[in-house]
């Protein structure tokens, strides 16, 4: 069984910095956060039935200690906190464009509300059911679809509004 | 006073992220037929979930922390894949559809995109992709041998083989650490154009995904997902080729195989 799960976790690992990523928006804050779940996870490994989905068990965990972050921090600091220039994917001018366009998307990502951010990775980008993802945030699938919804309105909206307001809306035309 | 339309954007989205059922997806798909409003909807639904997919990617061709691996017992043993430039040329292309399009967003679904919507009979050839798998599919139970025109002994023949009918280099993934081996690949047709179809067998059970390497007519299009005749398909198009995974289990099966090669034609 221990084998077995750190095996299963092991595997799992690309895929938890990427939602993890997706919800923190900083490789070392979302390296954080996966190191955490799997110690949560490897202090709960009876818990986990071994058959079951380990993805939804951990990122049910990622979530979770994220969101006990989030509220960690709202206590602790008001203040809008800037992104790490240094995480930037694309360097040079080469690739300018596409660093552009692929910061336009994870800026529009950042500034949605949490549950928004976490249900489009969960679903557009994880490709989990509405029903895990209902399980997954423990909320009625009702629920996953109309936040779902408005995710994608208001991600749209950034990205017609960072359009409008740099330099991408030149780019291309 | 609100106007109902149909389909209403809850059900596009379930169209979208495959949770529509097939009367569902058939019905959907009449629709975009009918009228270029409902598909250039289901488009922006189509381009914001690629660029989404795009843009955070990363980590899956990246390596993991050795803090990460090392108290789980693991050590690295994928070495650093540069991701390449054409992976981001590939990148931009998905995401410069949504980002650089013109035009105002002016209510939910009015994001105007560069694109030319081709909705009419875009099930047929899908269609034809899952009726060959599940030929394959339900006779492999009883002898995978009988059915694979070149088996997977030699890989480098299999590819050199379909190549020269595709006219293409041919580079297949090696799902190996997804669970997955190649048994083989069939020369098909669809749309009256060579297509390459080849089969991937689960090592633990019997689940098949197959991929389909196709010569096509049809223009460009962003990796989508949907359900045909009872399987869940991925599939995108780009250069005169249709590139689609399929497979009758679990879609977090296809989604796991598809995804880390979404956009990237230099694996295949």
């Amino acid at each position: 069984m221990d084998a077995l799960f750190r095996s299963q976790l092991v595997a799992l690992l690309p895929r938890l910095r990427r939602f993890a990523r997706g919800l923190t928006g900083s490789v070392d804050r979302a390296d954080d956060l996966v190191q955490a779940a799997c110690e949560r996870a490897l202090a709960r490994m009876e818990q986990w039935t071994p058959g079951t989905r380990l993805d939804s068990w951990m990122f049910r965990i990622v979530r979770t200690i994220w969101i006990d972050e989030l509220r960690a921090r709202a206590v602790r600091e008001r203040a809008h906190e800037q992104e790490d220039p240094g995480e930037r994917i694309f360097d040079g001018e080469r690739h300018m464009e596409t660093r552009l366009t692929v910061e336009a998307v994870r800026d529009a990502v950042a500034h949605l509300s949490p549950e928004q951010r976490e249900i489009l990775l969960l679903i557009a980008v994880e490709g989990v059911s509405y029903k895990e993802a209902a399980e997954i945030m423990d909320v009625p699938i009702g629920t996953v679809m109309s936040r779902l919804a408005r995710a994608r309105a208001a991600l749209l909206k950034h990205l017609e509004r960072r359009r409008d307001g740099d330099k991408i809306v030149r780019l291309g035309q | 006073m609100t106007t109902l339309r149909f389909p209403d954007d809850a059900t596009l989205m379930a169209y979208v992220d495959g949770e529509l059922d097939e009367a569902g997806v058939a019905e959907v798909d009449r629709a975009m037929a009918a009228d270029a409003e409902v598909a250039r909807r289901v488009r922006v639904l189509l381009d914001t979930t690629a660029a989404l997919r795009a843009a955070f990617n990363a980590p899956l061709n990246e390596p993991v922390p050795e803090r990460l691996l090392a108290p789980l017992g693991a050590q690295r043993g994928r070495p650093w894949r540069a991701v390449s430039a054409a992976r981001y040329a590939a990148m931009a292309a998905a995401l410069g559809a949504l980002v650089v399009a013109g035009g105002a967003y002016y209510a939910s679904w009015g994001y105007e995109l560069p694109y030319t919507v081709v909705a009419r009979g875009q099930g047929n050839w899908l269609n034809s992709v899952a009726n060959y798998h599940q030929l394959y599919a339900r006779t492999a139970t009883r002898d995978e041998r009988l059915l694979v025109d070149i088996g997977a002994d030699d890989m480098a023949y299999l590819e050199s083989w379909f190549g020269k009918r595709l006219k293409r280099d041919v580079r297949l993934p090696n799902l190996e650490t997804q669970g997955f081996q190649i048994q083989g690949g069939r020369l098909t047709f669809v749309e009256s154009l060579p297509a390459a179809q080849f089969f991937y067998k689960a090592v633990n059970a019997d689940d098949v995904v197959s991929l389909t390497i196709a010569q096509t007519r049809r223009a460009d299009v962003d990796w989508t997902s949907t359900k045909r005749n009872g399987l869940h398909m991925i599939y995108w198009r780009r250069n005169g080729y249709a590139y689609v995974f399929a497979t009758a289990a679990d879609k977090h099966v296809l989604h796991n195989v598809a995804s880390s090669f979404e956009g990237d034609q230099e694996k295949i």
